[in-house]
Parts: structure tokens; sequence; C-alpha cells
């Protein structure tokens, strides 16, 4: 069954407050117009643009009512735009997320079908609670019927989530995450959990990165990559094997098994995708994550990532290193870490000089995996090393950069662009913003709607076949992967079990 | 209607700009007068392959195509995917999306390119 889901900018969430919040303390309503953001599992409903009120077209006298004049203006604006309608109205007093029922429900209710049939889309319902400012939503089927959303998404400085706890309940704390816990709060601790995290490409940053969010006790943490592990990679990919280079394994089969090691929430739910985020399989399954994190290096994948942060207003968490070495190979110059958080009010990749949009379409047209084509370059720009001693700083800023958005430690959110130089070693905060004609920035909000031709299908890589004495290795190994599994559940859900 | 991406885009945006196009051989071409070097105040033929207007105007295409006999510093070239007797040239622009007028910043990219050239 989809699931269902608002997000919204900060500052949406800031102009609605301060309609839908009187110093009256009266309730108030309004509506606005939603991008629809269809993933595989879940639907989220983007507020694009808010229709307040006009001078009769709503009244206040302790509760707040609408005309349908007011609902057919803005739904008819909404079907021009491609767009759905929400209806949003607040409780002055309410804390957390809010059921409907009574005069609300009929009043959404009743114009389910009208905005149904001029948009082509279901009207979304919004409350939002004055006690603490939380969001809740639904929507409304043509029958008059709602289902509840799971979370309302808040994008700014911070991610705020409201979380319907019915449909995505509070993850009971371990004994294993005592010290975690007391870092930052059970409230925190409980947001944090229920996240849904996508780490894209798990070489030896996203690999790392992903098995600390799981130890973090993230129930959910999803990693995609289309790459098999190989002898090259092992001085990089910490915890893979040997054994795994041998069976060129996918690097998402050896994520996975490293990230259910590493988990420490009770029912951790773990998934992966062998797929690449620049098929329209990949994109999609994308569009299901809360936040994401960027650990690919190729200019294609990490434009449709960069657009997804604007269009589909999914944070995305980007790093990596560059490492300086001299071309005769007898030493190393450098080398420079980058991390920041790639959303609306922060530059975006290629504004934060982080991705070259004209190395898009060579990159698209596979050149870069072309060693003809690579020898032809001028040799500055060849350059493909790495060093797990070096990268880990990068994992290490890349998770800090989540913790400010996710947490706000002091509260303060993101911190922006940080560029940290080796040799110097030296923190900077480059001054980077957006360029006034940034062509990714401008689709913010689009949702489906985004420029759609970055994305191709291509077909998934087969698995080398295996010879005898590799298979009996590997079957030894998933039966030993299987036991120290096994041993693993009993004791956390035992430790789960005598902490409540 | 006006078309707000892909090879259409790109094609409605050089017309406004006064530019005749027409496709040949999955082509995109149209003239570019040379500013500087050699081939200044030369109307250039020139053009960009159909299927790297993809992306556009959010991602850019990267080849250069040019007529065989114009000479320009060596890269990456490739005489395939291109109109018979012609040569594209591998040309990647930078900090793109910086100029509000992509059409004109790519007009201005291939221009850069041109002075480059050998008489």
């Amino acid at each position: 069954m989809t699931r269902m889901s608002v997000a919204m900018t900060a500052g949406a969430d800031e102009q609605l407050r301060r309609h839908l919040l009187r110093a009256d303390g009266q309730e108030d309503i309004c509506l606005a117009r939603y991008a629809p953001s269809t993933g595989v599992k879940r639907f989220t409903a983007l507020i694009a643009e808010i229709e307040l009120p006009r001078d009769g077209e709503r009244a206040v006298h302790g509760n707040a009512e609408f005309t349908g004049d007011y609902v057919r203006r803005v739904a008819a604006l909404a079907a021009e735009h491609r767009q759905g309608v929400v209806v949003l109205h607040s409780h002055p007093g309410g804390r957390g997320w809010q059921r409907v029922g009574g005069v609300d429900a009929d009043t959404e209710s009743s114009y389910a079908f009208l905005v149904l049939r001029l948009t082509g889309l279901p009207l979304m319902g919004m409350t939002l609670a004055g006690g603490d400012r939380s969001w809740s939503a639904r929507s409304w089927s043509a029958q008059g019927r709602h289902v509840s959303c799971e979370s309302v998404r808040v994008v700014g400085d911070t991610l705020q989530v409201s979380w319907n706890s019915d449909l995505r309940p509070i993850p009971a704390t371990t004994d294993a995450q005592i010290r975690t816990v007391s870092a930052w709060g059970e409230a925190h601790q409980a947001d944090l959990a229920r996240l849904r995290v996508l780490v894209v490409g798990v070489g030896s940053v996203g690999m790392l990165l992903a098995q600390h969010l799981a130890a973090t006790g993230i129930e959910h943490v999803a990693v995609m990559d289309f790459d098999r592990v190989e002898t090259l990679n092992l001085d990089r990919l910490i915890g893979a094997t040997r054994l795994d280079a041998a069976l060129h394994r996918r690097k998402t089969d050896v994520a996975l098994r490293l990230l259910r090691s590493a988990a420490t929430a009770a029912r951790p739910d773990m998934a992966k995708f062998d797929m690449r985020v620049t098929d329209r399989a990949g994109l999609r399954n994308a569009l299901d994550y809360d936040l994401i994190f960027c650990c690919v290096d190729k200019p294609w994948p990490r434009a449709v990532l960069n657009q997804i942060a604007y269009s589909d207003l999914i944070p995305v968490v980007d790093g990596g290193i560059a490492i300086d070495a001299f071309t005769d190979g007898s030493g190393m110059r450098g080398a420079t870490m980058r991390s920041h958080v790639i959303r609306p009010g922060r530059p975006c990749m290629a504004c934060n000089h982080q991705l070259e949009l004209g190395d898009v379409s060579i990159d698209r047209a596979g050149d870069l995996d072309n060693p003809g084509y690579i020898a032809g370059l001028p040799s500055g720009e060849r350059g493909r090393e790495n060093v797990a001693l070096l990268s880990v700083t990068a994992t290490a800023s890349m998770l800090g950069q989540f913790v400010s958005l996710v947490i706000a430690p002091g509260g303060r959110g993101d911190p922006g662009p940080l560029r940290y130089t080796f040799a110097i070693h030296d923190l900077e905060h480059p001054p980077y913003e957006s360029r006034p004609a940034c062509p990714v920035e401008r689709q913010l909000l689009a949702g489906d709607q985004r420029q759609a031709h970055l994305i191709e299908d291509r077909p998934a890589s087969a698995a080398p076949p295996k010879t005898g004495l590799l298979q009996l290795a590997s079957v030894l190994e998933a039966m030993g992967t299987r036991l120290q599994d096994a041993a693993r559940r009993a004791s956390v859900i035992r430790q789960s079990k005598q902490h409540r | 209607m006006t078309a707000t991406a892909g090879d259409e885009a790109f094609i409605e945006g050089l017309q406004q700009h006064g530019i005749d196009t027409e496709i040949v051989d999955g082509v995109v071409c149209f003239r570019v007068l040379a500013a500087t070097g050699a081939l200044a105040g030369t109307r250039v033929e020139t053009g960009v392959a159909v299927n790297e207007l993809q992306g556009w105007p959010m991602v850019p295409p990267h080849w250069v195509h040019l007529p065989g006999s114009i000479t320009i510093a060596p890269t990456n070239t490739s005489s395939t995917e291109t109109r018979p007797g012609w040569v594209r040239h591998s040309r990647g622009i930078q900090h793109w999306g910086s100029d509000a007028d992509l059409v004109n910043a790519w007009l201005g990219h291939v221009r850069s390119v041109l002075e480059g050239a050998v008489a």
C-alpha cells in the first residue's frame, strides 16, 4: 500500500504558521497547491504555492469556514499547473499528530470529489497544532474516505518531521543505544530512528557511513549501487573481504551484511537496490526516502540527486575527497575534503562547485568509462586517486552535517558547505551561494514534473560464474553469517525487553 | 506552445536569437559568427547532436560539431555520430548555469572554441 506524506520548505511552514496561528487564538484556514512526487512506495504532496483567502472567501468565528468559490478558484489554478489542492486549518491548542473527525472531516470530505474531478489529484487535508507547531495530514478519496499520512516533513536549516505514530511507531530504544540516547535525548532519537535514509554509492565513504547510521539506531537504512567488489576496492572498502572480491559480490550485498551486523535497532529493516539512481527504477525508489547520502563521484548520478534535492524536497548530504597527487607518481601535494547539505536555501552542487553540469552528457554517453576517451583527456583530469585513511574524514564530515540537520545541536542546523584542506589542516566555510540563474534550483518543487530527460533504463550487470571452491566458501560463509545474525538479534531483543 | 526542455527548447532559443536551424543527420545545425581568432568575422557552421540535447537546459551538450575543414587544437575528437565530413570535438563547458541566457552561454562557448581555429 502506498504511504502518503507531505513536504514543504521552511519558508512555506513559516508563512502558513503566520496565517493559521492567530494572535486572537481562533482557528483559521487556507488553501494551497501541491505538486505530486511519486515514488515506488510513497506519494508525497509538495506544498508548492500557498493561496491565502481573498476577502469574503473565509469566515473566522471561533472555528473557520470557507466558500466553495475559494476551492474552485484554487482548484482551477492547480489544474492549470497540473497540481493538487490542500486544505489547511489550525488547532491552536493542539499538540502532536491530530486525528481528523467531526466538522473538520465533514468539511474536507465534502470537497474531495470536486477537487479530484477538477485536478485529477486527491484532496489533501492538513492540521497545524499550535501547541507544538507539529503538522498532521491525510488524503481524501472521491468517495470521501481518508487515508492518514505517515509524516509531514519541513526542510530548512533543520529537517523537522511530524510523525504519525500510529503508522510509524516510536522505535523502542535498546541497551546498545544508551550512550547515543544520552547524547541528545529520547525525543531526538525517536525522530532520527524513524527516518528512512538512503545511501547512494557504497564505496569507501558510503560503506562506512551506512554502518554508522545503522549503529545509531536508524531502523530503515537502504543502500543503492550497481557495482561489484573487486580486489582493487579492498584497500578502501572496509568490511569487504577477499572472498567478496573473489566472488565479485555486489557491493550492496556486502553493505547489507555489514548493516545487519552493525544495527542496534530492535527491529532493523535494512534494504538494498542493485540499480543506478540514473535509471527510472532507481530514481523512483530514491523518492521513497526522507534523506539521501550522495556517495558517488560520477557527474550523471550526482546531477540526478542534485536535482531531486530541489524538485522533490529530499535533502541530500553530499561530500567527498579530492587528492592532489603529483603526476609523476612521486608523492602527494595535498587533499581537499568537502561536505554540504543540498537543499533549498543552500547552493546546489553546481553552484557549490561540486558538479560540472557540462560533464553530465559525456558521463551519460559512457565516455568517462571509456579508456580511449580518458587517455585523450589532459593529465590533470584523469585522476581516480583514493585513500581509505583520508576518505574517513569525508565520512565524518558528512555524518556531522547529518547530525546538524536532524538534531541541530545548540539549536543550529546544517552549517552550510565545509571545506577541509589537508597539508595545512584548515577548515573553511566556502562562501558559495546559489546563482540567480541556476537551472537546477529553478526546478524547486517540480515533483513529477521535474525535467525527466536525465533518466533512462539500463539492464543490470550479470554476476560472473562461481567456481566450485568459491561456491563452497560462499555457502560456509553464509551459514556463519546467519548464525551470527541470529545470535545478535536474540541479544538485542532480550535487551530491548529488559529495557521496557 | 513554447518548449521548456530538450532539443525543441534549444532550437526555439536559437530562433529567439535570430539564428536559423536545421536538423541534418541527427545534428541541430546553425551558424555562429566567430568573434576572435583566425576565423574572426566568418559565419561558421556548427552543430549539436539532438541526443545530447535531452537534458537541455539543465544539462548542456558536451561535443561541439564542426565541418572537418576547420582545424582546432587537438583534444578528443570523433567523426562518428555527426554529419558526414564533420568532426565532433570534446569541449566541456564550465560553470554551466551562471548565465541567465543559456543559449547565449552556449553560443559564447562555441565562439571560444572557434577562437583557437587554425585558418
